[in-house]
């Protein structure tokens, strides 16, 4: 088997005085969709801060493309072709919807490739043509759908080898998470960006996924294709605890 | 008439205490800290300034380069050694103190090192008024009316000037659109790659050099000495703080505030008193919105 | 401290003695000018313990001081000042009359008390650089006046004083530290016992958490001016003496720059500490006269070390010291352990809530909270019956946080009504809610860092205090009895909780596991009758959290209601009675823990819809 495009190898991350991770292995080939589950504070955000270089680990590796992210700062790693959708969003509310995807094309802008980013703007605003509507508007006008469509299509203009969806479902209605998933199963389709999925949404994260891992209190405790896992009765313990008694 | 020419000067003051203010605004909104010793720094371009074109008789504009390049290195060397040790420790006002004491450094660098003393500083424009409506005189110059000085009006457009470029520049370009990412959002600024250390070294920069050419700019009207950045230090602090600290209009308004009760109190009340009305106003003010004019109120949460 | 430590030895009884070794001073030093200088620092150690009051213990950075103590000199000056001393024609200082000295300290302190309560009141609401400028305005507003107001203060010509005497005897020159040193020792031990009493944990609490301090029942407001009141009042004992040391007083002295440099002395000689009071203002006074050759150097010196200080010893030279002579002589505890081990033993440290009012211990009716267009909770019902477990759960962000923070009113609801056991909490403030009886523990820890474990406990007893501020500030026998009671009742929640060995160590050094225990704690210091748990597991290992188990269920058998909100699902369907669940700020289900696990609506809130495969259960 090929080089995995990202691995992660016994990832220990202290967050202040927490162990939030206790130790974590995954990883995520070229192409594939991988989806990590788990229920709120598991451990699933501080796995995504640690690969972006938000947050060091305290101990452990992050391998991506074959060179180190582990002590990179989180503005190199974009470089390095990683990108986030932070949890929540997190779109710069008191710019535009234009501003917002220039700073996510930030870096190509900075070495001069401004025809490539106009183009490449260009194509969000077909898949996304309420932001095209929308562009001189505020960010913090638009609706939590409207900005989650808005970071991604933020994060996707660094062109990324690795785009990190982060809790893309968190604070939305299920029809607009329908539309978010629906998304997410075209970037798969169109095979050039490698994706790594945390969602606490498990049943949605793994209709989409092609393989996944169940975090729980920090530690990864099931692995598996999406399938398999989909009809795994342990994942919705692990969301709402073992058997009650009473 | 009277009441205009001292409109006039109130709005040239006032715009000085703007414009140091958005140096303070500048700073507070990369790194939420607030340089104390920005009216030092004024000081420092107005003292640099006066060795230079008044002492070795530098042109002006050459003078002015030095300034601000005199600004943007002590900015740097300011984040370098007072801030970013302080924000390392644990202590919420170890940066208050450690600015105040850089400020209290070069104060006290310029009187031993340079002079304790007031010193004239010449208008590039020449130190006469400009007279309108007056009456004619016999050789021709006029007499009366309103009498305006040509610094005074190189100050309203210079720091209108520069507040105005150093927001066209947020809003227009790359690089300034960072500037604001960063104030906004840290964490997602640096995952658009944004390296968020070098636009707050960017941004006290930037508001030092501010404040050195403030000082070269007020210089005219003020005198130049090592105590001229004190108090005006203060009041242009009060300015930003009236305005909401996170505003660039609410600086202007702040300042303009500051600026013309000063001159309307200096001439309809007393000297003495001339900063008290704006001083009191900061603080009713702050004890019905405790966060300025335009800042925006904070939602606590637990 | 140390009031339940055994008896002291003789030579600790006989230490008291030593704080008479100064007056020897102008006896060992026969130089009237180096005698003058410990006068000076007296003084202004009076003024850097007040200050610290407001920086230390606060936690608000004032750079105003020097206007309090300005009101406190110019006061003594304008009512001691001598006609025959300041004859200048504008001067109309020969109306007033002229006051003996004491008398005049009075209405000094009093003037500047008066104008900390008016500094008090934007402190309330403003904080870090809206506060500070707030203090420096005001210092220029003082200075400016004195400055200005010739007619009273003589403006910039100053005033001149007759040097006191008590008859023929001269108190001026050497004689002047017979003076200033009983004061100051007054002055310092009254600021001492009050900082080491429930009010200097109150200052405290509200500088590392005003939000924690309220739900212990501490009323922010109220302590808060309160410290500036105290603050000013010291700098208003201050100014007065400071007035005598010179027989001569100047607007010049109370420039920003004056409070700038008492800013520096106070962190030089480190804050929290009456050592490093006087370490500071001996800096002050020192330091200009080491440098006598390059006194223009003086400030520069000044600045310079600040930052070295604020870079290389934060806690200041006094904080250096202690921490080197704990290196050496590590604290023993042991003897004070052991009595309050003793005390607490059998103590019952949860009294069973008198049964009466509602059967309910809380109940929300129709309960919604908006912010600005997002409405984070909507229509909620919910109830906890007396001595029950309710547990709440449900995604991020699903209004859960924000319910807490409207039971402890934090936030005022946009509409809707609660009640515990009967009584509408509506009209009630945070704090006086916890005196009612409402306790909680926080999702992100809320610990007061600098204070001891038990003294974080003895916070949450904090409305269990009876004594006056004077009982507090003289140490009589009430104050001082509470004091022992409150560190034996600490001691035994501590020992209800597990955490009695840590009991001496500072709160921040805390492991998490520990300071979530701590949590709970102080909490129930408040002797509640309804405890809510704000994600009391989070962040905790498998064993933790059986042990926060095992403490639940002991708390729920002393009778009290108790509030679970969890992420934890295994610690929720394992302690609570009936479980609700909210999603999008509603209650989507509600009912005992098996029924919640097995309800579709509840799966998908957390797991998503599934079309593929029917839910498993």
């Amino acid at each position: 088997m090929a080089e995995p495009l990202l691995s992660i190898e016994e990832l220990v991350v202290d967050y202040g005085r927490i162990r939030a991770l206790k130790g974590i292995s995954l990883s995520v080939g070229q192409g594939e969709l991988v989806a990590v589950i788990g229920s709120n504070g598991a451990g699933k955000t501080t796995m995504m801060k640690t690969i972006s270089g938000l947050l060091k680990p305290t101990s452990g590796r992050v391998m991506f493309d074959g060179k180190p992210l582990t002590g990179v700062p989180a503005h190199r790693v974009v470089k390095l072709g990683v990108a986030q959708v932070p949890e929540g969003r997190r779109v710069f509310a008191q710019q535009t919807v234009r501003d917002n995807l220039v700073l996510g094309a930030f870096l190509r802008l900075r070495s001069g490739q401004k025809r490539e980013v106009a183009e490449d703007t260009e194509r969000m605003f077909s898949i996304f043509p309420r932001l095209r509507e929308r562009q001189d508007q505020l960010a913090g006008t638009l609706s939590g759908g409207e900005q989650q469509m808005l970071a991604i299509a933020r994060a996707l203009l660094s062109r990324p080898k690795l785009l990190l969806l982060d809790e893309p479902s968190m604070g939305l209605a299920p029809v607009i998470i329908d539309e978010v998933f629906a998304l997410i199963e075209r970037l798969k389709a169109a095979r050039d960006t490698t994706l790594l999925l945390v969602e606490q949404l498990a049943f949605r994260a793994l209709e989409v996924a092609d393989r996944a891992y169940v975090i729980e209190q920090g530690s990864i405790k099931l692995a598996g294709s999406a399938k398999e896992l989909l009809a795994n009765p342990s994942v919705q313990q692990a969301y709402l605890g073992a058997a009650a008694t009473h | 008439m009277q009441t205009l020419q001292l409109l006039i000067s109130g709005v040239a003051q006032g715009m000085i205490y703007a414009l140091v203010a958005f140096g303070y605004n500048i700073t507070f909104a990369t790194s939420k800290t607030l340089n104390f010793s920005l009216g030092n720094f004024l000081m420092l371009g107005g003292v640099v300034g006066f060795i230079l074109y008044m002492t070795h008789n530098w042109p002006f504009f050459a003078a002015l380069a030095a300034v601000v390049l005199v600004g943007m290195v002590g900015g740097a060397v300011l984040l370098k050694v007072a801030v970013e040790p302080s924000l390392n420790q644990r202590s919420a006002y170890g940066w208050i103190l450690a600015t105040l004491a850089v400020g209290i450094v070069l104060r006290n660098a310029a009187e031993v090192f340079w002079s304790t003393d007031d010193f004239k500083f010449r208008s590039p424009l020449g130190d006469s008024p400009w007279r309108f409506f007056g009456e004619p005189q016999p050789d021709g110059s006029m007499s009366g009316g309103l009498g305006v000085y040509p610094q005074e009006v190189l100050i309203i457009f210079v720091s209108l000037a520069i507040v105005a470029a150093v927001e066209l520049f947020k809003r227009r370009t790359v690089f300034g659109k960072a500037v604001v990412a960063v104030s906004e959002d840290k964490d997602t600024a640096s995952l658009m790659g944004i390296d968020q250390k070098f636009v707050i070294l960017f941004s006290f920069m930037l508001s030092t050099a501010i404040a050195t050419v403030g000082g070269v700019l007020v210089a005219p009207i003020t005198l130049v000495s090592a105590t001229m950045g004190t108090v005006l230090g203060v009041k242009a602090y009060s300015a930003s703080i009236i305005g909401g600290l996170e505003s660039g209009f609410g600086v202007v308004v702040g300042g303009l505030f500051l600026g013309v009760s000063e001159s309307l109190t200096a001439r309809f009340v007393s000297t003495g008193y001339k900063d008290v009305p704006g001083f009191v106003v900061l603080v009713l003010l702050l004890l019905f919105k405790p966060s300025g004019l335009f800042g925006r109120a904070a939602i606590r949460k637990v | 401290m140390g009031t339940g430590a055994p008896r002291p030895s003789v030579l600790r009884r006989l230490a008291p003695l030593l704080l008479l070794l100064p007056l020897l001073i102008p006896r060992a030093v026969d130089n009237s000018y180096y005698v003058g200088m410990v006068s000076r620092i007296l003084v202004y150690a009076m003024l850097v313990a007040s200050l610290d009051l407001v920086v230390g213990y606060l936690g608000d950075v004032s750079i105003g001081h020097a206007g309090l103590f300005a009101i406190g000199a110019y006061t003594v000056a304008v009512l001691t000042a001598s006609p025959t001393l300041n004859t200048d024609a504008y001067s109309t200082i020969q109306h007033w009359p002229q006051l003996p000295f004491l008398i005049a300290l009075v209405p000094a302190i009093a003037l500047a008390a008066f104008a900390g309560f008016l500094l008090g009141f934007p402190a309330l609401r403003s904080s870090g650089p809206y506060l500070a400028v707030i203090t420096i305005v005001y210092g220029l507003i003082i200075y400016t006046f004195i400055n200005e107001q010739e007619s009273l203060t003589n403006g910039t010509k100053g005033i001149t004083l007759t040097p006191l005497h008590l008859g023929t005897l001269k108190l001026s020159g050497v004689n002047y530290l017979y003076v200033v040193y009983p004061v100051l020792v007054l002055v310092l031990f009254v600021v001492h016992n009050v900082t080491h009493s429930f009010w200097g944990r109150a200052f405290e609490a509200i500088k590392y958490s005003s939000v924690a301090a309220e739900c212990c029942g501490i009323g922010r407001s109220y302590f808060k001016v309160s410290a500036f009141v105290l603050s000013a009042a010291v700098a208003g004992v201050a100014g007065g003496f400071f007035a005598q040391l010179d027989s001569y007083v100047a607007p010049n002295t109370f420039a920003y720059s004056f409070s700038v440099e008492f800013l520096i002395a106070l962190i030089f000689g480190g804050v929290r500490s009456i050592a490093g009071n006087v370490v500071g203002a001996a800096l002050v006074v020192v330091l200009p006269d080491l440098f006598a050759g390059f006194a223009d150097y003086r400030l520069m010196v000044y600045g310079s070390l600040l930052l070295v200080v604020l870079y290389f010893v934060p806690e200041g030279m006094v904080g250096l010291v202690r921490r080197a002579w704990l290196r050496l002589r590590p604290p023993d505890h042991a003897a004070e352990r052991a009595s309050l081990e003793a005390q607490a033993a059998g103590l019952e440290v949860l009294s069973r809530p008198h049964p009466g009012g509602d059967a309910m211990a809380l109940r929300l009716e129709g309960l919604e909270m908006k912010f600005g267009g997002l409405i984070a909770v909507r229509d909620l019902d919910l109830e906890v019956p007396r001595g029950a477990v309710r547990g709440l759960i449900g995604p991020n962000g699903s209004g859960k946080s924000t319910t807490v923070n409207v039971l402890t009113g934090l936030y005022t609801p946009t509409a809707g009504r609660l009640y515990s056991f009967g009584q509408d909490l509506a009209p009630l403030k945070t704090h006086q809610r916890a005196r009612a009886g409402i306790a909680r523990t926080f999702q992100n820890l809320q610990l007061f860092g600098d204070l001891t474990v038990l003294e974080n406990v003895m916070v949450g007893l904090h409305p269990s205090f009876q004594a006056s501020l004077f009982e507090v500030a003289f140490r009589l026998p009430r104050a001082r009895r509470e004091e022992a009671e409150a560190r034996v009742r600490a001691y035994a929640l501590l020992r209800f909780v597990g955490l009695q060995p840590a009991a001496f160590d500072k709160a921040r050094n805390l492991a998490y596991g520990q300071a979530r225990l701590l949590e709970i704690a102080r909490a129930l210091a408040l002797s509640p009758k309804l405890l809510l748990l704000d994600e009391p597991a989070a962040g905790l290992t498998a064993g933790e959290i059986q042990s926060i188990n095992g403490l639940i269920q002991k708390i729920k058998a002393a009778g009290v209601s108790i509030l679970l909100i969890e992420h934890h699902m295994d610690m929720v369907m394992a302690m609570s009675d009936d479980v609700s669940v909210l999603d999008f700020g509603k209650k989507i289900a509600e009912g005992t823990p098996k029924r919640i696990q097995e309800d579709p609506a509840v799966v998908e809130a957390y797991l998503g819809t599934h079309k593929t495969s029917s839910v498993v259960v």
